[in-house]
This record gives C-alpha cells, sequence and structure tokens, in this order.
C-alpha cells in the first residue's frame, strides 16, 4: 500500500530510530518491535554531521550508532533489511547529491525520503528535492518547524507530498514552548488537506491524546531513545512496546470518535 | 486657522483652500496627531510572512537550536514565548496602552521646513519617538518588557547600556511598574556622559560602571586590567550573570530579538494610519541600524502591506548605518555571536566579527557588530537595502535638520537623515515626487557633545577595513568549523 493511502486511511503513528542504534542487532529487533507494536510507519535515521533539530536524546543515538561505525551507506544496507513502511531521515548535508541518493534510498524499499533542514535552505531546494523523490519514484515527506512561514509551508503543501510533519518546539525531544494547538491550527489552516503529522516533545499518551484530535498523523523517537537508555534490555524492549500499544490506541480511539461523528 | 496657513507660508489662493479643506480635517497639516484611543491593540510579528524560515539561534554546545527552557534563566516566559510565536499579530496588554498613553500616539510631521530648504518635489514625512519621556523609541520595548516581568512575579531587571539611551528606557520602564533596575553602563560612558546616567537615578536605577566588581565577568578583566575602560560586550555579560545568579531577576535585551522588534511595530501601525489620513503612501521606508529595532518597528508594518498585496506602491525599505560599523554594507552574513565573550547563542545575521572594536572617535552611535536575523534575512533576500554614511556627513545633516526643522536629532537618526537629504536632492534633480517616511527614533539633548566636537571639526571620517571583517570571521571559522554545515542561505 502507497504511503499516502496509509496516511488516509486513518490517523496514523511515526515511530523514529536511528540506524544501527543501539546495535545493530538490536535496532533490527525494536523495528520489529515497533511494527508489531502498532507504528504504522518507521522513519529511520541516518547520523549526519550536524544534527539540527535534535535534542539530547536523539544525539545520543547519533552518536551511539556512530560508534557502531554507521556511515551513510552502512544506514542505508541496514534499512534495506527492514520489513515495513518505512522513509528514511537524512539531513540535507549528509544525503549529498539529491538524485544519486534518492535512487539508493528506493533500493532499500522505503517509501520516501524526509530532509528536515530542506524547508530552512533556500525554496529551489524544495524543488530539487521534489523533482529527485518523483524520479526515484519516491513518495514526497516535508517537514516544517511550527513557525515556518506561511509561504514556506504553502509551497510544500503545493507539491502534494503524503503529508507534510509539523515539529512543535525548536528541537526534538522538548515539550512545545508555544501553545501546540494554535501551531497545529495554523499549520492545517495552511496545508488544506494534505494530511499532517506532530511531533517533537511526544512523551506521554496523554499529551498525544490532547494532540489526537487536531492532527492525521503523530510523530516520536526522542522518547523511544530515553526508554532504551534508562533500562536494561529486556525491561526497555517491553517499555518500548507498551509505549507504542499505548499510542496507538490513542490514536485509534482518536479515529473511532472521529468515525462516529 | 489662517494664522497656521500664514505661518507655514502660503500664499497661492488655491493651495490655501486646499490646506483650509485639510486642517479643518484634522487640525493641523505640519503634524498629524492621533487620539489616544488608536494606540495600536496588537504588536505585529514578521515571523510568519518572512520569506523564508528564520534561522533560529544557535546554542554552540550543541550545534542544535537553543532550547527555550535554557533561556528561562535569562528572560521572562511570556517574552520568550513572543520570541518563538509565530501568531502574526500579538494583544498589547491594557496597562501596557496606559503607560504608552504617556506619549503615543507619537506625531508623524511633515518636514516642511526641510523639504523648502532642499526645494525638493519629494514629501518628507517622519515619525518622531523623541517624544517619549527617555526621549526615544526604546520605551516601546521597555514598558512592555518590564510589564511582562512584573506580571511574571520579577523584583529586578538588569541590562547594559552604552551611552544610556536603553537604559533610561529600562530605568523608566521598571519606575512605572515598580520594579528594580540595574543598569551595567560602559565605564567610559558612565564617566565622559553623566547625565544619562544621572536620568536613570532620577528614575531609581542602580547604574554600575562596567567592568565592576559585583560580576566574575567583571572582576576577571578588572584583575587584568584595572583601567579597562569597559565594552557593551563585557556589560552584557555582567548583566546576564547578574541575572543569572540572583533569584527575582532577569536580564532584558534593548533590540535584535523578535520580540523587542514587534514591541517597536507600534510606530509603523501608527505611521500608517496617519499616512491614509493625508491619502499618501511612501515610495520609500527608511531607518537607521544598530540592532535594527526602530527601522523594523517602522517599516515592518508596510512589508506587512507587500505580503499581503495590500500596499499602494512598490515601497521600498531602506536601512542606513556608520561607515564606521557596516554591518549590512560590508559585513558577512553567517552564524555568530551577539556579544564578545561569546555568551549569547549564535545568531545567523551580517556581522563585522563579534570581536568588533569601535573606532576610538565615534559619535554616532550604531556600533553594534551584527543586526537582528530577521533584519539581516531580508537584506540578504533583497528586501532591503542599505547604505552606509561617515561620521561627518551624518552631522552635516543632523544640523541642516536641526536648522529647517528645529528638534536638534539623535545622531542615530541623523544617518538616516543623511540619507533622506541626498534623495530628497536627487528628486530634485529629476523631478520625482517620492514620498519619503523615515523614523526621528530619538532627539539629540543628551549628545551635545558629539555635536560640540562636530561644530569644532574634530570628528575624523571613519571606515571600518574591510580586512577586519574577513579576518574576525576566518577567527570564528577556525572556532566553530561546523557553522559552514548549517542550514542557512549562503
Ligand atoms: C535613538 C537611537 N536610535 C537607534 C538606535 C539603534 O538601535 P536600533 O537599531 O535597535 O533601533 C539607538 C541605540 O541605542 C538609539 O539610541
Amino acid at each position: 500500500m502507497s504511503m499516502r493511502k496509509i496516511v488516509e486511511k486513518k490517523k496514523f503513528l511515526v515511530a523514529y530510530m536511528t540506524l544501527g542504534y543501539p546495535t545493530r542487532d538490536a535496532f533490527m529487533e525494536y523495528s520489529d518491535i515497533l511494527k508489531s507494536s502498532g507504528a504504522d510507519i518507521l522513519e529511520l535515521g541516518i547520523p549526519p554531521r550536524v544534527a539540527f533539530y535534535d535534542g539530547a536524546s536523539i544525539r545520543t543515538s547519533y552518536w551511539r550508532a556512530k560508534e557502531n561505525g554507521i556511515n551513510r551507506e552502512a544506514a542505508l544496507e541496514i534499512a534495506g533489511n527492514v520489513d515495513a513502511t518505512k522513509i528514511i531521515l537524512c539531513y540535507l548535508g549528509t544525503a549529498g547529491e539529491l538524485a544519486g541518493f534518492m535512487r539508493s534510498v528506493a533500493r532499500t524499499g522505503a517509501s520516501g525520503v524526509l530532509i528536515p533542514d530542506l524547508g530552512m535552505v533556500s525554496p529551489e531546494a524544495l524543488v530539487s528535492y521534489a523533482k529527485a523523490s518523483d524520479a526515484a519514484r519516491l513518495e514526497k515527506v516535508f517537514f516544517a518547524n511550527y513557525n515556518y512561514p506561511d509561504g514556506t509551508i504553502k509551497t510544500m503543501a503545493s507539491h502534494n507530498p503524503a503529508f507534510i510533519y509539523v515539529g512543535l518546539s525548536p528541537i526534538t525531544g522538548e515539550v512545545a514552548y508555544v501553545d501546540p494547538t494554535k501551531s497545529i491550527m495554523r499549520a492545517r489552516g495552511l496545508i488544506g488537506g494534505i494530511p499532517l503529522a506532530a511531533g517533537f516533545g511526544i512523551r506521554e499518551p496523554r499529551y498525544a491524546k490532547m494532540l489526537a484530535g487536531m492532527v492525521d498523523g503523530i510523530v516520536v523517537g526522542s522518547e523511544l531513545v530515553n526508554i532504551i537508555e534508562e533500562n536494561v534490555a529486556s525491561v526497555a524492549r517491553k517499555k518500548v512496546a507498551d509505549f507504542i500499544t499505548s499510542l496507538k490506541s490513542v490514536l485509534e480511539d482518536a479515529s473511532l470518535e472521529l468515525d462516529s461523528e | 486657522m489662517h494664522n497656521v496657513i500664514q505661518q507655514l507660508g502660503c500664499t497661492c489662493l488655491y493651495t490655501q483652500r486646499l490646506l483650509e479643506l485639510r486642517i479643518q480635517k484634522m487640525g493641523m497639516l505640519r503634524k498629524i496627531v492621533l487620539d489616544e484611543d488608536e494606540i495600536p491593540r496588537e504588536w505585529y510579528n514578521i515571523l510568519p510572512d518572512l520569506p523564508r524560515p528564520l534561522p533560529p539561534p544557535i546554542d554552540p554546545e550543541t550545534r542544535s537550536p537553543v532550547s527555550p527552557a535554557k533561556l528561562e534563566r535569562v528572560f521572562a516566559k511570556e517574552l520568550l514565548k513572543q520570541e518563538m510565536s509565530a501568531d502574526r499579530w500579538i494583544p498589547i496588554p491594557e496597562e501596557v496602552r496606559e503607560v504608552y498613553s504617556l506619549w503615543r500616539p507619537t506625531p508623524l510631521y511633515r518636514a516642511v521646513g526641510l523639504e523648502r530648504y532642499l526645494k525638493t518635489p519629494a514629501k518628507i514625512y517622519y515619525k518622531y519617538e523623541g517624544v517619549s519621556p527617555p526621549g526615544s523609541h526604546k520605551s516601546n520595548t521597555a514598558v512592555a518588557q518590564a510589564y511582562y516581568n512584573m506580571k511574571e512575579g520579577q523584583e529586578r531587571l538588569t541590562t547594559e547600556t552604552g551611552a544610556g539611551q536603553w537604559g533610561s528606557a529600562l530605568a523608566f520602564g521598571c519606575m512605572l511598574f515598580n520594579m528594580k533596575c540595574t543598569v551595567y553602563m560602559v565605564k567610559v560612558s558612565y564617566n565622559q556622559k553623566p547625565y544619562r546616567r544621572v536620568m536613570m537615578q532620577v528614575w531609581g536605577a542602580e547604574v554600575v560602571p562596567s567592568p565592576s566588581d559585583r560580576t566574575n565577568a567583571g572582576r576577571s578583566i578588572l584583575e587584568k586590567d584595572p583601567q579597562n575602560p569597559g565594552s557593551l560586550g563585557i556589560a552584557i555579560s555582567e548583566a546576564v550573570e547578574d541575572a543569572v545568579t540572583h533569584d527575582g531577576t532577569k536580564y532584558s535585551l534593548g533590540s535584535v530579538l523578535n520580540h523587542v522588534l514587534m514591541h517597536q511595530t507600534v510606530q509603523g501601525l501608527e505611521a500608517k494610519k496617519q499616512l491614509e489620513i493625508l491619502d499618501e503612501y511612501p515610495d520609500v521606508v527608511a531607518g537607521c541600524v544598530g540592532g535594527g529595532s526602530s527601522f523594523s518597528g517602522l517599516f515592518w508594518p508596510f512589508y506587512h502591506d507587500k505580503v499581503t498585496k495590500k500596499a499602494e506602491k512598490d515601497v521600498e525599505f531602506v536601512a542606513t548605518e556608520p561607515t564606521a560599523c557596516p554591518t549590512l554594507t560590508k559585513g558577512i552574513y553567517t552564524y555568530d555571536h551577539g556579544d564578545v565573550a561569546r555568551l549569547t547563542p549564535l545568531l545567523a545575521m551580517y556581522t563585522v566579527g563579534s570581536d568588533f572594536i569601535p573606532p576610538p572617535i565615534h559619535a554616532g552611535g550604531l556600533r553594534y557588530h551584527g543586526d537582528a536575523p530577521t533584519l539581516c534575512l531580508l537584506a540578504k533576500e533583497g528586501h532591503v537595502k542599505a547604505v552606509a554614511y561617515d561620521q561627518v556627513s551624518v552631522f552635516e545633516a543632523a544640523t541642516t535638520f536641526a536648522r529647517t526643522e528645529g528638534i536638534v536629532p539623535a545622531p542615530e537618526p541623523s544617518h538616516t537623515i543623511r540619507y533622506v537629504i541626498d534623495e530628497a536632492l536627487r528628486c530634485r534633480r529629476t523631478g520625482e515626487k517620492k514620498t519619503i517616511l523615515f523614523n526621528l527614533c530619538g532627539h539629540g539633548h543628551f549628545d551635545m557633545h558629539a555635536y560640540d566636537e562636530f561644530l569644532s571639526g574634530k570628528l575624523p571620517r571613519w571606515e571600518y577595513p574591510e580586512s577586519a571583517i574577513k579576518d574576525s570571521i576566518e577567527r570564528l571559522k577556525r572556532l566553530y568549523p561546523w557553522i559552514e554545515e548549517l542550514p542557512y542561505l549562503r
């Protein structure tokens, strides 16, 4: 099923993991756990040189992955072994020349590429991304921080991506400082019918529940790293599964409420 | 009424009739005054209207955007929210509007005297912010910042000041909301320019010559160099340290940051209304730039018109600055620190280098090494044009203005007056009937020493060497080679 179909069918859950974190083997286990606990899309990150939008937790995961010898090529090789609907997260500087990068991503079976710093760089970068993505038969996904200008967010929507991911705070893992309801409503107004996912700082099902009614999807990442870092392996696996399950049920409840309206 | 017309020196009957009609409509032509209830109810935030995302402040330790939680030690929460807000309109609290009514709405003047003297077909308007008690636009944000800090239970604000414009504005703001205020004043200014210090003290502020023995930052400098004359960079370090090491105390900044510039938009919002009354729309909006707050406060609302396609004309925005600190005209667009001690986050801006040393004799102000990131982004994208002038030609313009309009301008806006005069003279040659709007953001009553130096021919012309800018940025890039990899426009 195309990613667009998945995100349009029901409220969706995106789970982020850094490729090769915490170890190559454990990563594979975790990607299975995420999928079987209810994550609809796996967002798999390539460790960058400068992790612009990432807070302490995700940066820890990058650092560990790098320690495990994960570079861009190794990361894509691991991604190829993940059997799930997946997108690859990669910063522009690490992706390098886009057309070639997109082709190698396509070979891993991923549905698309999310470049978090794409909107920051230039309007032309959005166009090159869209071209390269189309040429590699990938689906487009964009990241916009909550305070991006109207024009940038509208331009992203005009490329008709599978979804737009709105970061609710300046960096991952940090709870929104500016009222997230306002941020989501604003983005919604700007992107019209394009599916909208929100993330950054979603650490509790309660918070996810508050957001679920307003968004099409939710993205989690830092909290998974926190669980993995703070617990022994067996406990961490269970807690990750429980966390994903609880978020999934929050989204399912919200979908049901929507249907019954 | 006829008296007024005679004073304006109008003899032609037709013009006289027109003037009469206009004067009947709003009382006076030479200056347009709004009612108190026309003080804006909202500030305008440019963030959602920028041509591209604003590169956020970077924490050099993490190389990522600064965490708001970290900044809460320094700034009031509500101000941080405004700093990061994507709301286009931010309500102005009634308590702040009430204080604003002490001097707002400020008058919009038609520079009748200057126009006549220049024999220009151009129409020149200026928004006069010197009517605020501290004498400049800085009170527009000082009052707001003091208010929010008071609401959040803070008892004291700290800040730095050079010659004292900002320090006196904050002293005034704090006094109105019963807060204490500590101003770290650059030591040379403290000793050589006592009157603004006294003004701050009259309003109850504590003024500390910086470097001082009150902070680690100050003490470490004094140990090495007891005679150190101080600098804005050192004073910032002291004021921030004081705030983060004392309960009930926060720090306050007078320019550069989004929330500060936003508070200044009352200027442009009023000016738009005032020009509407005259059925005018500017071809050019000009202002001087130190950190960018006064100019942004005037032009942002017109920029909003442009983005929303409501502007009647293809209005041009012109920033003026000194050749002695040519941030926008010769600076390099990169991430750089906001202070000499490299304590502040990295900001994406045009910079002449954070270790910039102001020339020894510079009377014109506007000596900040960088500018507001929003302004720099707009300049980088070609929405704002910049011009630089040397201090001698600036004071010549200031004197011409004082002798034709009466008001003795502060040196800072006199950079803009230089531009306006040159542009009006150009219009005389080409016959263009341009409408020019600028802000006279402060009076020069405390700058008589600078005028004295000018009148006695002691001011040198000075240009900051481009090589010094390049050297400074190279030092920065050796320190942070990863800056090249941050996502911002090259
Ligand atoms: C009267 C006046 N105008 C302008 C400035 C420059 O600052 P900004 O560009 O933030 O308005 C100053 C700075 O102290 C000032 O005192």
